[in-house]
């Protein structure tokens, strides 16, 4: 579905991808996890063929995205809005749709399936400037998929959104690979990369730091799960591949107040792998 | 070519959207036309005529019909020199001078017999429709003046001197006109003075001969002012229309649709002949209201329509090439409107957008050939009063095509380099 192989692309002194490589497969939710400026956004551009890259090729859908015929099957939400303020919600959608070349009842079905999908029909007559941000990032989801493609990219799609509108667009995502639908989904929002995604790519200065499911990736970077448990009003603390059996050990010596266990998550991971919080 | 179509669709409609953009591409442009054309209208170009009279006899009669004329509620008059009275005529400022000649008074004394009396009406040929009607009135004025002398009092006077006045002739011939004055007197004693206020000339006898003279007029300028501040105001209109798309190319870009827009199957040539295209429909669309407001309201004639369509496209043409170039001066809406401006101000100033080129010192005049904004008012006021033939308006069209063909080649190039890395 998309192929990278070690893109590279700077501005200037500024290396915005530094030896990128990565495979999406067909189907899935695919999130590319990391901090502001780590290099998401112009992976994005570059698989759309907006950037065309220093060096390393490019492969999307088996083809080249600069091409017509193929931008045509992709749909991207940028993450800057991409909506016309003055313009109605229906307005928005069906320009974006004409420019992928539907016209008449298919137009028509195509918005009107867009608006229901992301829940914005009642308001589909008011102008987007009059919307909450939420409202205009759904509706800029709309945008990206009112032609159907079969690869979607979304840019921080919860960026400044409200929790409701946030749940929704999760629905959105989850609907969309029910649909068949591969996305491509930047974030640098853990919880959400782990949450939503079938596999996730850590980034970061550019370089693909890690690539799996994100319970692999905590697997395999996250360290050991650990497990507190408090006797004697003092607490313990107790890095274990096996919590069970620990914790059998531990109540075998002495009896137990309590006892939690504590599972790394991507946040762990990340820090573990660049010695850097994901939220800077 | 279809998403273009697409793109340009939209931006119209972002158009009318936007009231700021569309007061600059309609409100604004109506407003100078209108006011600017009651203002070089002045006094009552398109109410009464006005007319000077020169009286050369400075009799009795001459004064009396002077005073009559000036009376006349339908004229306006004034009374000059005679050199002077056609000089007004031949710079346009008159729509005619009487010249009233030496022995006018007495031919008019006499009525029906010797010389008829005589004026000469000094006219603009172009000016057919208030020819007619001065020499209507005129004639209206000698009716009246015959009807008073015959009517009442006056025609006992007139009588008696009119038999003085042929006593000297031969017997014969004195006899005649004895008898014709003996039945004149009884007829209109009949008659009653009913009959005296339209005694005006039928019958093809007239009591007053107007000889018409043909002066060459030098004219500098149409004589409807709307004609000269209409093209001004589409120049306006054209302006708000390549400021408002430059504007928008330049924001498209600051938002991120542009980025959206090249995501999709739309390429970045694509993109920017929508953006032209949108132009130039917007240009088009605001001089047409213009030109229709222009004829319909204000009387404003256009001489040829089908050269007013091909100066109008040419200009369209021009402008929008303009709005590629200033769409590139900028990275910033802010910046891109105080370039375009800064550049547009001056061309209007120098190319006739305020003062009329015809109204303009002959070293502006040369130094306006540097605008296209006078080529483009060159070419619509050619069509519209100036009576320019095809072939007249060909350099005019030829500047304004090259123009287009540059600055959109320039501009398209340096936006592009900006935008589509
Ligand atoms: N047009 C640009 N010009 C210069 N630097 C850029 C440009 N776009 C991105 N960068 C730089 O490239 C790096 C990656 O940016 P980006 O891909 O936007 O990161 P992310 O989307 O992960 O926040 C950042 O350091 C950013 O400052
Ligand atoms: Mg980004």
């Amino acid at each position: 579905m998309i192929e990278l192989t070690d893109v590279r692309k700077s501005y200037g002194a500024t290396k915005a991808l530094d030896g990128l490589s990565l495979s999406v497969a067909r189907g899935e939710i695919f999130g590319l996890l990391g901090p502001n400026g780590a290099g998401k956004s112009t992976a994005m551009h570059v698989l759309v063929g907006l950037l065309r890259p220093d060096a390393g090729t490019v492969r999307v859908l088996g083809g080249d995205p600069t091409t017509a015929a193929l931008r045509n099957r992709i749909g991207i939400a940028p993450q800057s809005l991409a909506l016309y303020e003055e313009l109605t919600a229906r307005e928005n959608l069906a320009f974006y749709a004409r420019l992928y070349g539907l016209s008449g009842r298919r137009l028509d079905d195509a918005i009107d399936g867009a608006l229901d999908f992301v829940r914005l029909t009642d308001r589909q007559h008011d102008r987007a400037v009059t919307y909450s941000g939420g409202m205009q990032r759904r509706l800029n989801i709309a945008c990206a998929i009112v032609h159907s493609p079969e690869l979607v990219l979304l840019d921080e799609p919860t960026v400044g959104v409200d929790p409701q509108s946030r749940n929704a667009i999760f629905d959105n995502v989850l609907a969309l690979r029910a649909r068949g639908t591969t996305v491509l989904y930047t974030t640098h929002y853990m919880e959400e990369a782990e949450r939503l995604c079938d596999r996730v790519g850590i980034v970061d200065h550019g370089k693909l730091l890690a690539i799996d499911t994100a319970p692999g990736l905590v697997h395999a970077h996250g360290g050991k799960p650990r497990l507190f448990v408090r006797r004697n009003g003092s607490e313990e603390e107790v890095a274990t591949d096996d919590p069970l059996a620990t914790l059998n050990a531990l109540a075998r010596e002495a009896p137990l107040d309590s006892f939690h266990l504590e599972r790394a998550t991507l946040e762990q991971v990340f820090l573990n792998l660049t010695g850097r919080s994901l939220r800077d | 070519m279809n998403r273009s179509l697409v793109l340009a669709r939209k931006d119209l409609l972002l158009l009318f959207r936007n009231r700021a953009a569309l007061f600059f591409a309609m409100g604004w442009p109506v407003l100078t036309a209108v006011l600017f054309g009651f203002a070089f209208s002045g006094d009552g170009e398109t109410g009464k005529p006005r007319i000077s009279v020169a009286d050369l006899d400075a009799s009795d009669g001459s004064r009396a019909f002077v005073a009559q004329l000036k009376a006349m509620p339908e004229l306006e008059v004034d009374v000059q020199e005679q050199g002077a009275a056609t000089e007004l005529v031949r710079t346009g400022k008159r729509a005619a001078a009487v010249l009233v000649p030496k022995g006018y008074g007495d031919s008019a004394r006499r009525l029906f017999y010797g010389a008829p009396a005589e004026v000469e009406l000094v006219v603009d040929p172009a000016r057919k429709a208030e020819q007619a009607m001065i020499q209507g009135m005129l004639q209206k004025l000698a009716g009246e003046r015959l009807a008073s002398a015959m009517g009442g009092k006056g025609r006992g006077a007139w009588l008696a001197q009119a038999r003085r006045d042929v006593a000297s002739l031969p017997e014969g011939d004195r006899a005649s006109f004895d008898g014709f004055f003996d039945s004149l007197d009884a007829f209109l004693t009949q008659q009653g003075e009913a009959t005296g206020a339209s005694a005006g000339g039928g019958g093809g006898w007239q009591p007053l001969v107007v000889t018409m003279r043909d002066v060459e007029v030098v004219r500098r300028g149409p004589r409807n002012a709307f004609a000269i501040t209409f093209p001004q105001g589409m120049l306006w209109a054209i302006v708000g229309c390549i400021m408002t798309f430059a504007s928008s190319l330049v924001l498209e870009r600051m938002q991120g649709t542009l980025v959206r827009l090249r995501a999709s199957p739309m390429s970045g040539p694509a993109i920017m002949l929508g953006k032209s295209l949108a132009c130039f429909a917007a240009i088009l669309g605001a001089c047409t209201l213009l030109v229709l407001l222009a004829r319909t309201v204000f009387h404003v004639e256009v001489g040829s329509p089908a050269l007013f369509v091909l100066a109008l496209a040419c200009a369209a043409f021009a402008f929008t090439g303009l709005m590629m170039l200033i769409a590139s001066l900028g990275t910033t809406v802010q910046s891109v409107s105080g370039a375009g401006w800064a550049m547009m101000m001056p061309l209007m100033m120098l190319g006739g957008g305020m003062i009329p080129l015809f109204a303009m010192p002959s070293w502006m005049v040369a130094a306006s050939d540097l605008s296209p904004v006078k080529w483009a008012l060159v070419a619509l006021e050619g069509a519209v009063w100036r009576g320019f033939s095809l072939r007249e308006m060909l350099p005019a069209l030829g500047v304004l095509v090259a123009v287009g063909t540059v600055t959109f080649a320039v501009g398209a190039r340096r936006f592009a380099s900006r935008s589509f890395a």
